[in-house]
């Protein structure tokens, strides 16, 4: 399986834009990240909610073109987190 | 009322998903398995891998020697569980009138009167749209319209992936020539071996079929079987939620072929728990246990047992379990080496209706597997668990925890 995670120490920097009127798979079309020294454009390619516990989280799957993101949102704590990458790395 | 009836089907909708979700498995052949273990099942092949022989039920070693480059993925439940309900929400929001077939199909009455949806390929057309702007533009459906649900899902098998086909009503009986009869849904190799040795080899053949002869040899599904092939619903359509639960299942893939059955039976009574405590949770106890074995090399035989009245007792499936496996030994349909097993349990009542054991150790029983369940449901599955167990429950931990490192667990 060829998706890795990210070290705990890896951090990431996120911005992200919501569309408030659209159906949760639409209400966030793209994030910008800043992972690694570098600034990335992510297209959202599917989004959906998962119960994590007594807790409610977002699971969002982005591509910038070259490199699939798995990240996880948590609406609570407003905590973002880089849970997988599949960049061809073996 | 004449009705037009269309069958949805997401194409290879795990593994599709997959490819949604990450575009660098677009046009790769990719595949979904239960658990991330050494030898596993292959849950869901993308059309990639399925052109390359990869089949769902094929274990991983299989599977990788057919295609050396296959992506295999852990599944990812929540995320199909969201699809398949944005999935009929767009259906029902489209035509009004929705079934559910399964997570991933359903049939949708194309000539609601609410809609007003016109005809009926432009509604499909727009259906396929509709399904790659709400769950991505990778995912694709075949659909099948027709007069009846089994019209149309045999309509949508001819041509996948992404493919729409239309039989009108009056093309039906011709059309139905042309289709073996294990093209149709519920008809498998053993049925379609037993309508041939009948002369019956058509769908239209068994729909000119006497339907007397057809129950004496089926039995009420010989009636079931007669309308199928006239392209009738043995079922009629039924707009609203998901059918009611069938049944229970749990199946393993072992982490080495077994020689026999009794050397697997510590597998087996793991997984005749785990369906009894699922099945007692959901307030079920069931008449019907259905055995499932495999070898390595994909030779399979299964077969099932109705017992004299419902059970919700772990071991009574053990032994039904045990008896089906004897069966099977005696016509020699048992394999050599296995590698699977499979434990499902069907035909449910309402447990709390069911009547108390007649004897008191029989009480006994009952009350102290309530108390187990109650110990588990506070503290976690298999804090507390019958000695039976101990042997399974310890392989299944190791086998868990160990992945590749099988050294403990192999047959002597």
């Amino acid at each position: 399986m060829d998706v890795w995670t990210p070290d705990r120490d890896d951090p990431l920097s996120l911005a992200a834009w919501f569309v408030p009127a659209k159906p949760l798979e639409q209400r966030l079309p793209w994030l910008k990240v800043h992972w690694r020294d570098e600034w990335r454009r992510l297209q959202v390619t599917f989004h959906h909610q998962a119960d994590r516990g007594d807790r409610r989280i977002h699971c969002i799957s982005a591509y910038d073109g070259s490199t699939y993101y798995r990240l996880e949102f948590d609406p609570e704590s407003l905590v973002w987190k880089l849970i997988g990458v599949d960049d061809g790395a073996e | 009322m004449a009705r037009t009836i269309a069958h949805v089907d997401l194409n290879a909708c795990f593994a599709s998903l997959e490819q949604q979700s990450n575009p660098r498995l677009r046009g790769r052949p990719t595949a979904v398995v239960r658990k991330a273990q050494r030898v596993s099942v292959i849950s869901a092949p993308s059309y990639e891998a399925k052109r390359r022989g990869v089949r769902t039920g094929m274990t991983t070693p299989e599977a990788k020697r057919r295609c050396p480059e296959l992506r295999v993925l852990l599944e990812d439940p929540t995320k199909y569980l969201a699809a398949s309900e944005r999935f009929f929400e767009l259906l029902h929001d489209l035509t009004g009138a929705v079934e559910t077939f399964s997570i991933d199909e359903g049939f949708a009455d194309l000539a609601h009167p609410l809609r007003r949806l016109g005809d009926p390929v432009w509604a499909a057309e727009r259906i396929k749209r509709e399904i790659r702007h709400r769950l991505g533009e990778w995912m694709t459906v075949s659909i099948g319209v027709g007069p009846s649900k089994v019209v149309a899902k045999l309509a949508g098998q001819q041509r996948k992936p992404d493919g729409l086909v239309r039989i009108q009503e009056d093309e039906v009986p011709n059309w139905l020539e042309t289709l073996a009869v294990d093209e149709a849904c519920g008809i498998a190799e053993r049925t379609k071996d037993r309508l041939a040795a009948m002369g019956i080899r058509t769908l239209a053949d068994l729909g000119r079929a006497d339907v007397m002869r057809l129950r004496q040899a089926f039995g009420i599904n010989g009636y079931f079987l007669h309308l199928i092939g006239q392209g009738k619903d043995p079922v009629p359509f039924q707009a609203g939620g998901a059918p009611p639960r069938q049944g229970f299942g749990h199946g393993r893939v072992l982490p080495w072929p077994w020689p026999d059955f009794a050397g697997a039976r510590d597998w087996l009574q793991v997984l005749c728990h785990m369906v009894a405590r699922r099945m007692r949770a959901h307030g079920n106890a069931a008449r019907v246990v259905h055995l499932g074995v495999e070898s390595a090399d994909g030779w399979g035989s299964s077969k099932q047992r109705c017992l004299p009245v419902a059970t919700d007792d772990e071991q009574v499936v053990v032994e039904a379990c045990r008896r089906i496996a004897e069966g099977l030994e005696r016509q020699g349909r048992l394999p050599q080496e296995i590698q699977y097993i499979g434990v499902s349990v069907s035909k449910l009542y309402d447990r709390t209706r069911q009547p108390l054991p007649l004897f008191p150790q029989g009480r006994a029983r009952h009350r102290l597997i309530d108390a187990m369940d109650t110990v588990n449901d506070r503290f976690g599955d298999l804090s507390v668990y019958f000695g039976g167990l101990h042997e399974g429950q310890r392989k299944m931990t190791v086998h868990a925890a160990n992945r590749g490192m099988y050294r403990d667990l192999q047959p002597a």
